[in-house]
């Protein structure tokens, strides 16, 4: 392969590989909310829920279709949002804690 | 409320501000702790309460809770009891953890007074008195009491705790803190209209 054709190859790669990834967007759990609690997402977005606080947290979806499991202070878990609609989550050990999360 | 509930929110919040509550001793008994615990090392008002008294008392509540949410986990027949007894126990644990920690950095020793000594007296009396229920009104009373002893935290850390503390690192702990009670006393709240108490 010519110089010309692998500098191509790399462009096309580095192109294709951009395509379709989501973005990045982070909840922090901390002072017993989540942060921010209201989320706009895009499918295709990942979500990283990071506990900051001292004693474990969970993200918990209220519909059951995911669950963080226990979050240990300092530890993170990420949720991938694959279909469009609302979601709401909350703590399951600290039910006060409730957040939302919008795919479009 | 019941007898121990309120026994746990006087000591609490009265005692914390500055007022010694009820005194149930006989003359010899108070004459023996008097003797045991010089008045001179007790906060007898709530702007005398210095770093090493709030720190004993932060522990002394957060160990309570502890030791009444293994009780708990032990006894509770209703599955969503025995789970807050469980966060209970975590939780408190590890404030007192961090707590430790602090003021082992600070150099400050917890010094046991009048308040953390309430505390345990009232602590033991409200452990005789859910040792003697089972089921379901064991389950209410338990969460009833969690009710009462995080109302009067929040307003111990409120009124004089936070406002006692002379180091800015411990102050900042204490606000820290707090939403950790609020929190548990949301919950609680909620687990005890679902139990049918009031």
């Amino acid at each position: 392969m010519h110089a010309r054709e692998r500098a191509g190859l790399v462009v096309l790669l580095a192109l294709l590989s951009g395509c379709g990834r989501g973005g990045h967007q982070v909840v922090e759990m901390a002072g017993f909310e989540f942060q921010p609690a209201y989320l706009a997402a895009q499918v295709g977005d990942t979500i990283e829920f990071v506990n900051r606080d001292g004693v474990p947290h969970t993200a918990t979806a209220s519909d059951g279709s995911w669950d963080s499991g226990r979050l240990d202070a300092d530890s993170s878990w990420q949720w991938v949002a694959t279909e469009r609609g609302a979601v709401s989550y909350t703590c399951a050990l600290h039910p006060s804690m409730n957040g939302r999360i919008d795919v479009r | 409320m019941r007898c121990t509930e309120r026994t746990v929110v006087l000591v609490l919040a009265a005692a914390l501000v500055g007022c010694s509550g009820p005194d149930t001793r006989t003359e010899t008994e108070a004459a023996a702790e008097e003797a045991a615990a010089p008045a001179a090392s007790a906060p007898d008002a709530a702007g005398s309460l210095d770093d090493a008294d709030i720190a004993a008392i932060v522990v002394a509540a957060n160990s309570i809770d502890v030791r009444t949410g293994e009780l708990a986990r032990e006894r509770a027949s209703d599955e969503r009891v025995r789970q807050f007894a469980e966060t209970m126990i975590t939780d408190h644990t590890a404030v007192n953890q961090s707590a430790q920690e602090l003021v082992t950095r600070l150099g400050v020793t917890p010094t046991e007074n009048e308040v953390s000594r309430s505390l345990q007296q009232s602590a033991e009396e409200t452990r005789a008195s859910l040792l003697s229920q089972t089921g379901a009104a064991f389950d209410r009373a338990y969460v009833a009491h969690e009710v009462s002893y995080h109302e009067a935290v929040l307003q111990a850390l409120d009124d004089t705790l936070i406002p006692s503390a002379a180091n800015e690192e411990l102050r900042q702990t204490l606000v820290g803190v707090r939403p950790a009670f609020q929190a548990h006393l949301d919950h609680a709240r909620s687990l005890l209209e679902q139990l049918g108490g009031s």
